[in-house]
């Protein structure tokens, strides 16, 4: 104790003792137990005691001598923990001193807004995972929809088909579903959890389950839709999860601002506790995320949630082998985990043959955008195409210009391509992506080179800069699009975009020294790799595709945008 | 393709044509303009070297920024060795380096540590070898082509290190003994002080280990002490007609080649003057016992600028009065090779037996923290081994806290894998899996040479120096000349550090 007290933060004696509040010092019992009972790393508890100090005005050192305590770290890597964070950022201002760095700003925010994820959006069609959705759908007493005869205890229908299987009978069904990871990868589902039971059987280790929501994809929400309107079949979701790969602890690790959606979990959560739902699940921890977009990343989660700096780390080791505290660990996305009872309450053969077979499913899509009536329809894969959900999303507001699929990460569908299906398949045939399902409808009084350059924005404040590529890359690319905004250099124009087309591609394709030789940039550099997560390998998707199909846009002729 | 010119790596080309511009740095290392923020140097900072003091990174993408506390900065190069943009790098002194061996005037004498001969074995991909007869093993291969790329460079008297090891060996193993048996129980365990790294840490953040240390000086410090003295008394006796011809310490150069960053801040070190002071020079016109230090880095980059083809070089000689090492004096680039030839030749020193084995396995080896006891006689000795600041930390704390009680030698390293792993080796021969298996090339070494080549007190160009000159070990002129003080510096020191218990 009397060393914690003599500790110095950032040259700052520290001499008062902090005395937490009743809610901290119960958070940090809570994961003092997680740790102790379930394996939890000790840092867990870092981010969510500094996000309550931070709530409360300027971090002080008392503080932060109080959390290194509790997390095992250091005060100082804790102020550097902190600075990470945008929803905290300013909070450690005073403790950072000379050294401060502000918050990234509001280019996230700004992106949100520009691909219309702020506006209101309604339902536009219901499938199996939206069907009940409405004012009381997040309480157990409506989960599964009206049915006078199912009482509550009894509502996890699919869970208890799944407690009177095998677990490797569960894996079966859902590998047999060819269900695909919805979180943007399209990874299949059921490969990751057979890995898992791999890796879990060969170490002899209880695995942790993650349902990863922090949903950071502008202008995506439809994740908010489902753990705000649909919250049981996410936690039923995991409490399978959990039968079939014998973990005793889920993590829901959720974007820190759906508030909403963290108070309706943690009563639905409660609820099925209650009525005795949780089958093998000891805890569901809802662990709110900081605000940062790279945190959606597994491995970036990982290190978020024990205590570090949200850096992505390279793969191998796979996550499903070494993930969170070391242990075997499935990460999969809010909807993949809401479709789980769905395919044990009818059987993965069936939903294998729903929509387009190498994809099956529904899909949970959001049009937005310059549409009328933006929303979400949750249609089979396969069957619509691009044209009719603006259609029913309404209608566009002006002439649509493009539709960029997939969220902020994605390339541009141009006006021409409306009638592609949307499936992965269809839409990779044209250049572009399903990734996390949104539609953003761009008219044409959007200038390409001003939505670049609030792409760029939005990732030049997100990248972790754990590899190279990133900083070196996106600053590129920013600097670049500035020079043309502001019409200087307009000579060198062509040289400019060519040089983004050239990073775009080091950053997001798989080349050999040969062919970067040929691009005419040094393969032994490393920040010509390939950056190791996939938001430095998608950063300059949607400028590049918006260079090659509206060049006009980046040419500015007089000092403004035709 | 144009690059704008606000790239950030326009200005970090690596091959050290053109110097970018210097952001912050120390006497050890700098970093320059191009930092990109990917916060690796302080993943090594503080998980590999335990300390949370010197890096830090605030804010998050194109905001962030690294933030260096050269004040707390041990100098241990281990960020220097793994930034992958070579933006902080060791403070070159190539060029010095380059004007001494320009300047005919000078006499220009060079050392070489154990730890450099395996990263050339490395490098180059040197194999063992038969020459005239004899199996020479890799690390000797290299040895001996480093001799000769040594006389290309110009140099003109080739010493090595690891001779200064083996002295180190007696007079800090006649220390311990006059601990153990003595009466200073109270300063036990004796820690070593070879590590400059350690050192800065010490004076700087942990004075209370202090006293343990032991009063020797690094094998650099003593050979650049020695070379100062032992060649001049030479000269002057080949030359007893003509002192006009004899050697002027003055004009001798000592330039020591290192695995390390830190030895180019311990040759600054202000009470580093004994071989001036011993030639008659007031303390304000001393020069320094060691006059330059280069990297391993600056080395290779030397040999290549030079066109030297080191893998053909023919094997080459060294002085023959401060070039003979034994295999123990060599072992001292890995961890635990301090400690190994200390017990082989403290064994004799105290029993007056030679131990039957001395290999002694269970000092080597990667783990973090070692312990192990030796019979001296009746008298059991405990011994403690730590390399890697995070480790050096536990071991410390494990000390203190007094979860391990009755030690009576402690060997400290502040790289992982020791010197090996040294912040001025390679860029490309970072990790701990590379420190070992060069670490295994100096115990390859010393296991083809024969028993008395590998036992410090054998080594007869010790015992020389000794008869000569030195008189006996912690005698007048080696209490001069071989041993040195360690201060406490922590109140020059604002920035304490904190805790570090995140270390595991």
């Amino acid at each position: 104790m009397t060393e914690l007290l003599t500790r110095q933060v950032e040259g700052t004696q520290v001499e008062g003792v902090y005395t937490p509040t009743d809610a901290e010092a119960a958070m940090v019992d809570y994961f003092g137990r997680l740790a102790s009972d379930y394996g939890f790393p000790a840092g867990a508890v870092a981010l969510p005691l500094l996000k309550s100090f931070a709530n409360t005005g300027n971090v002080t050192p008392e503080q932060l001598a109080y959390a290194a305590r509790a997390s095992g770290k250091t005060a100082n890597h804790l102020i550097d923990v902190g600075t990470f964070y945008d929803h905290i950022n300013p909070a450690f201002e005073e403790v950072a001193g000379d050294d401060y760095a502000p918050a990234s700003g509001t280019a996230s925010d700004e992106l949100f807004e520009s691909l219309g994820g702020n506006a209101e959006l309604s339902i536009l069609q219901r499938g199996p995972l939206t069907e009940h959705i409405g004012p009381d759908s997040h309480k157990l007493e409506s989960y599964g929809g009206p049915n006078a005869e199912l009482k509550p205890n009894t509502r996890y229908v699919a869970a208890r088909k799944a407690s009177g299987m095998q677990p490797s009978q569960i894996i079966d069904e859902v590998v047999a579903s060819n269900l695909n990871g919805r979180g943007g990868a399209e990874f299949p589902v059921g490969q990751k959890w057979e890995s898992a039971a791999e890796s879990i059987a060969k170490k002899q280790e209880k695995p942790f389950l993650i349902c990863n929501a922090d949903e950071g994809e502008p202008p995506t929400r439809k994740d908010r839709l489902l753990m705000e309107g649909n919250p049981h079949a996410i936690i039923e979701g995991l409490v399978i999860g959990a039968q079939a790969l014998g973990a005793e602890v889920a993590i829901i690790y959720i974007r820190g601002d759906y508030t909403e959606s963290i108070k309706r979990l943690n009563s639905a959560i409660e609820e099925a506790r209650e009525a005795n739902l949780l089958g093998n699940l000891k805890e569901i921890v809802v662990y709110e995320g900081g605000g940062s977009y790279v945190c959606g990343n597994a491995t970036a989660l990982i290190q978020s949630m024990e205590g570090n700096r949200g850096r992505s780390q390279s793969t191998p080791p796979r996550m499903t082998h070494q993930g969170l505290a070391g242990r075997p660990t499935v990460v999969n996305n809010v909807e993949s985990w809401a479709n789980i009872p769905e395919i044990i309450k009818n059987g993965g053969k069936a939903f294998s043959q729903i929509g387009d077979p190498k994809h099956p499913g529904t899909r949970i899509l959001q049009v937005c955008g310059d549409v009328k009536k933006p929303g979400f329809a949750e249609v089979p894969t396969g069957k619509e195409t691009v044209a009719n959900l603006i259609t029913m999303a309404g209608g566009p507001t002006g002439t649509v210009k493009a539709v960029q699929v997939g969220g902020a990460s994605s390339k541009l569908l141009t006006a021409e391509d409306l009638d592609t299906i949307v499936t992965p398949t269809e839409l990779q045939s044209k250049g572009t992506e399903l990734g996390s399902g949104t539609l953003s409808v761009l008219s044409t009084d959007r200038n390409m080179l001003r939505m670049a350059q609030e792409s760029i924005n939005f990732y030049s404040n997100e990248y972790c800069g754990n590899c190279t590529a990133c900083p070196h890359g996106i600053k590129l690319a920013r600097v670049a699009l500035g020079r043309l905004a502001r019409n200087e250099n307009d000579e060198n124009t062509e040289e400019i975009l060519e040089s983004i087309t050239t990073r775009s591609r080091l950053m997001s394709e798989r080349l050999s020294p040969e062919q970067k030789e040929a691009m005419g940039v040094d393969p032994s550099r490393e920040e010509n790799e390939r950056p190791r997560c996939g938001l430095g390998r998608s950063a300059l998707n949607f400028t590049r595709s918006a260079i090659s199909k509206f060049p006009e846009d980046f040419r500015i002729e007089g000092g403004q945008p035709k | 393709m144009s690059i704008p010119e606000t790239c950030p790596a326009n200005s970090t080309h690596p091959d050290g044509s053109e110097l970018p511009t210097i952001i912050d740095g120390t006497d050890s290392i700098f970093r320059t303009l191009g930092c990109v923020g990917c916060g690796i140097c302080i993943d090594v900072c503080r998980e590999t070297q335990g300390m949370d003091n010197v890096l830090f990174q605030r804010g998050r993408g194109e905001n962030s920024k690294i933030v260096f506390h050269a004040d707390n900065c041990i100098g241990c190069g281990q960020c220097s060795k793994n930034c992958p943009l070579e933006v902080i790098r060791e403070v070159s002194q190539e060029a010095e380096v380059n004007e001494i061996l320009a300047n005919k005037q000078l006499h220009s004498v060079v050392q070489i540590a154990p730890a450099i001969k395996a990263a050339f074995v490395k490098k180059y991909d040197i194999k063992p070898e038969v020459v005239n007869g004899k199996q020479l093993s890799a690390g000797e291969v290299a040895n001996g082509k480093l001799y000769t790329a040594m006389h290309l460079l110009g140099f003109d008297t080739v010493t090595d290190t690891a001779l200064a090891a083996d002295l180190t060996i007696m007079e800090e193993g006649s220390e311990l003994l006059r601990r153990i048996v003595g009466n200073e129980t109270a300063r036990l365990p004796l820690i070593t002080s070879c590590c400059p790294g350690w050192v800065n840490l010490a004076e700087t953040q942990l004075p209370e280990f202090l006293p343990n240390f032991s009063t020797c000086k690094s094998p650099q410090q003593m050979l650049g002490a020695l070379a100062k003295t032992v060649l001049v008394n030479n000269s002057r006796a080949e030359n007893p007609n003509s002192p006009e011809n004899a050697l002027d310490p003055k004009d001798i150069k000592m330039v020591s080649v290192m695995p390390c960053t830190a030895k180019k801040s311990e040759a600054k070190r202000p009470q580093l003057i004994d071989a001036a002071l011993w030639n008659g020079e007031s303390p304000e016109a001393a020069y320094p016992d060691v006059d330059n230090v280069l990297t391993t880095r600056e080395l290779m980059r030397m040999i290549d600028k030079a066109g030297i083809d080191f893998a053909s070089l023919p094997l080459g000689q060294a002085d023959p009065l401060l070039g003979e090492f034994t295999g123990a004096g060599n072992i001292f680039g890995a961890t635990g090779g301090v400690m190994e030839a200390a017990v082989r030749s403290a064994y004799f020193l105290a029993t007056g037996e030679t131990l039957e084995d001395i290999d002694l396995k269970p000092l080597r080896g990667i783990e973090g923290v070692k312990t192990a006891s030796v019979m001296f006689g009746e008298t059991k000795v405990n011994v403690a081994i730590a390399h890697g600041g995070a480790n050096v930390r536990k071991l410390l704390d494990m000390i203190k806290s007094g979860e391990i009680e009755d030690l009576h030698f402690v060997e400290i390293m502040m790289c992982p894998g020791g010197c090996v792993g040294g912040g001025g080796q390679p860029v490309d021969m970072t990790g701990l899996p590379n420190a070992s298996e060069m670490g295994q090339t100096l115990y390859d070494h010393d296991k083809n040479l024969p028993p008395p080549k590998r036992q410090s007190h054998l080594n007869e160009g010790v015992q020389k120096l000794y008869t000569s000159f030195l008189g006996e070990p912690g005698g007048k002129i080696s209490h001069h000349l071989l041993h040195t003080e360690y201060n406490d510096r922590s109140t020059e020191h604002t920035d304490k550090p904190t805790q570090p218990n995140h270390v595991n």
